[in-house]
């Protein structure tokens, strides 16, 4: 009856286990390192798309709401620079429910969440080709009280629109693409951007921008201002 | 020899339950990776499919809109915000409707404007989110002035689209044109004392003498470009005959314009609502402000730019002539800012009939530019619109008795702000413009507007 193993098959065993387990950890080793790589790709990959939907989202809104005033009031809802953008569009528009007059400072509105304190807001008359800026101070059941005093009468029916501005800036130094909305600081978008632009057709009322990664990795979006038309 | 093999039986089992555990987790992971990515492959595939569907219906709201029969309806304002005017529908898994809505925009002076609005939306069988998109339309009824007017080509009834392919006349997608409008109701003498600012419904010699500061009698004045108005305001400009030329030319904030008649030149040149004038003419008007109003009684025969542009930035220039107008180059605004929405600095409208016997002349505008041309100006024209070679965009809205064109026409119809174009009404009827898409955006079905940005 053999109750074990013998000796020479106990060594025999013993180094193919040995050449084994050194080559699954000289693999595991690599497979890590490998690992770490994919992931690192991974979320770079997961950090441009997310960058890549936030532009795309502030692009498709740029303009929204602000349509009817833009051609007596002259605002700009795209606006580019060298490695900057922005983009403003109306959060909200509601109706003026009654007149309101020069040195008024509430509004009769049915405002909803959107018009929430020190939100920016355009008034227009678009009959009248009035129109003016200001921020909420405060709202109340069905009313506003803007910061400022009206700078012009602002009959019935006229819009008031919530405004949202997003602003983007590339900082070369840094190598950070960033992301600002309204008044807040700006936050980091994207980093190890090695270049960004981006360039406005009014003709074709698109945008085109490109963001370069680590100078290998180029993502280029051409994007229509669906909202500008 | 027998060989107790149970404890390697048990190693084995283990191991093959280990390796087997290894796997599934790696399935599982490898699943449930797929499965996240294909989520949000899903929801972008849906998002961009309600967005294509809302566009789709935003352009099927537009088509109906721009295919209703507005003339022959009872209460148009009703029935196109009736429920069925356009019923929802489905594209596949995404049911698209229309609500509507109206409010009266304007009323007065014989003629009404209507907004409708119509929020449209796209939501998806049994999902949360839905694209949403509001367009709105102005309909104007009564006795419309010809200033309201987009795209109006006067004549029979014709399904307008195709009336106008059919003519190479492109117009902006704002633009509900129609074509096929009564006369327009001008009254030449109303439109001339409207012009001179004179007080009166039917001016004679008699009276344009005694506004041009003339000895008075009952003859027409010899041919020549008069000045109504005084030290303090120049209503209009005045030109007895045909004019030979008119040239327009702008620079710095200061307006030129040079009217050449029976070989004679005269300049005027003013800044814009500022009292600035210079005349090359009779003294008596240096410093005054100018109403920026021209009258023509007869044809003139050449409108031209001079420099790079033919209109200050301020300029609304209001020029009305009894007989043709021939525009012999571009005429474009100052404001040449890339990007910049362009609006009319100019109206160029013909009458058709004498001001003074209301013997119908030729009201034809015709433009008879080299090569391509952009003209900065609103027409309204008692003839037809007459386009030679080239391409012609009108910054300005079009009102016409008729198109004979043999190149390209765009009408981008941007509403101009010009008093005289009240004077000139089309009795009894409706036209629809200014189609207008205030927003499209995903948002979360039945929240409020704007809920996702907060």
């Amino acid at each position: 009856m053999i109750r074990g193993f013998g000796l020479l098959e106990m060594l025999i065993a013993l180094s193919l286990g040995m050449a084994v387990m050194s080559v699954i950890i000289a693999h595991a080793g690599e497979s890590g390192r490998l690992e770490r790589k994919i992931n690192g790709n991974q979320q770079r990959l997961e950090a441009i798309f997310h960058a890549v939907d936030a532009i795309k989202s502030d692009l498709n809104q740029c303009g929204m709401r602000l349509q009817e005033a833009r051609p007596f009031s002259g605002l700009a809802p795209f606006t580019a620079a060298q490695g900057a953008f922005s983009c403003t569009f109306g959060l909200a528009d509601e109706p003026l429910l009654e007149g309101a007059l020069r040195g008024q400072q509430s509004l009769r509105v049915a405002a909803g969440e959107c018009f929430r304190k020190d939100r920016a807001v355009l008034l227009f008359d678009a009959a009248g080709g009035a129109w003016e800026l200001n921020e909420v101070q405060y709202r109340l059941d069905g009313a506003l009280v803007m910061k400022r005093p009206l700078q012009s009468d602002f009959p019935r029916h006229s819009a008031v629109v919530a405004l949202k501005r997003v602003e983007y800036r590339y900082d070369p130094a840094k190598r950070v693409l960033k992301r600002r909305s309204d008044n807040g600081t700006f936050q980091p978008l994207l980093e190890e951007v090695s270049d960004f632009y981006v360039t406005f057709f009014p003709d074709a009322n698109s945008v085109l921008y490109r963001i370069e990664i680590n100078r290998k990795e180029q993502v280029r979006g051409y994007v229509f201002l669906l909202n500008a038309v | 020899m027998s060989v107790d093999r149970r404890g390697h039986v048990v190693l084995v089992l283990l191991f093959a339950l280990l390796l087997a555990a290894c796997g599934m987790a790696l399935l599982s992971h490898g699943e449930l990776h797929v499965q996240v990515v294909a989520a949000r492959r899903n929801r972008r595939m849906a998002a961009t499919a309600r967005e294509q569907a809302l566009l789709l219906g935003l352009h099927r709201y537009r088509e109906k809109l721009a295919a209703a029969d507005l003339q022959s309806a009872a209460d148009p304002e009703a029935e196109l915000c009736r429920q069925d005017f356009l019923p929802p529908w489905n594209e596949g898994e995404i049911e698209v409707s229309l609500e509507s809505s109206r409010r009266l925009l304007r009323s007065g002076e014989g003629f009404r404007v209507t907004r409708l609005e119509g929020l449209l939306r796209a939501v998806s069988r049994g999902g949360r989110r839905e694209h949403a998109g509001r367009a709105t339309v102005d309909l104007v009824s009564g006795d419309v002035p010809a200033g309201e007017a987009g795209l109006v080509i006067g004549g029979a009834a014709a399904p307008a689209a195709p009336w106008l392919a059919g003519r190479s006349v492109g117009y902006h997608g704002s633009l509900l044109p129609q074509v096929g409008c009564p006369e327009p109701a001008i009254d030449p003498g109303k439109l001339l004392a409207a012009a001179l600012g004179l007080p009166l419904e039917l001016p004679d010699w008699r009276a344009i003498r005694e506004a041009f500061g003339l000895e008075p009698s009952g003859a027409p004045v010899p041919a020549g470009v008069y000045l109504a108005g005084d030290a303090g305001k120049v209503r209009a400009v005045f030109v007895e005959g045909d004019l030979q030329k008119l040239v327009f030319a702008a620079a710095r904030g200061w307006q030129e314009i040079a009217f050449v008649s029976a070989g004679q030149t005269r300049e005027l040149r003013y800044r814009p609502g500022e009292a600035s004038l210079a005349w090359s003419g009779d003294p008596g008007f240096a410093g005054a402000c100018f109403a920026e109003k021209i009258v023509v009684h007869g044809n003139v025969w050449e409108i031209r730019q001079e420099g790079a542009a033919a209109f200050g930035d301020q300029a609304r220039i209001e020029l009305v002539a009894s007989g043709r107008l021939n525009i012999a180059t571009g005429l474009e605004g100052e404001n040449l800012q890339a990007g910049s929405k362009r609006f009319p600095k100019v109206l160029l409208m013909t009458c058709g009939r004498d001001f003074f016997s209301s013997e119908a002349v030729d009201g034809d505008v015709a433009f008879v530019h080299a090569g391509d041309a952009v003209v900065d100006a609103q027409v309204i024209a008692a003839g037809s619109i007459v386009h030679g070679r080239g391409r012609l965009d009108l910054v300005g809205g079009l009102l016409a008795a008729g198109v004979e064109n043999q190149g390209e026409i765009h009408v981008r119809g941007s509403a101009g702000d010009f008093e005289l174009g009240l004077q000139a009404r089309i009795p009894g009827f409706r036209l629809l413009r200014d189609f207008r898409v205030h927003f499209i955006e995903e948002r979360i079905h039945d929240e409020p507007q704007g809920a996702d940005g907060l």
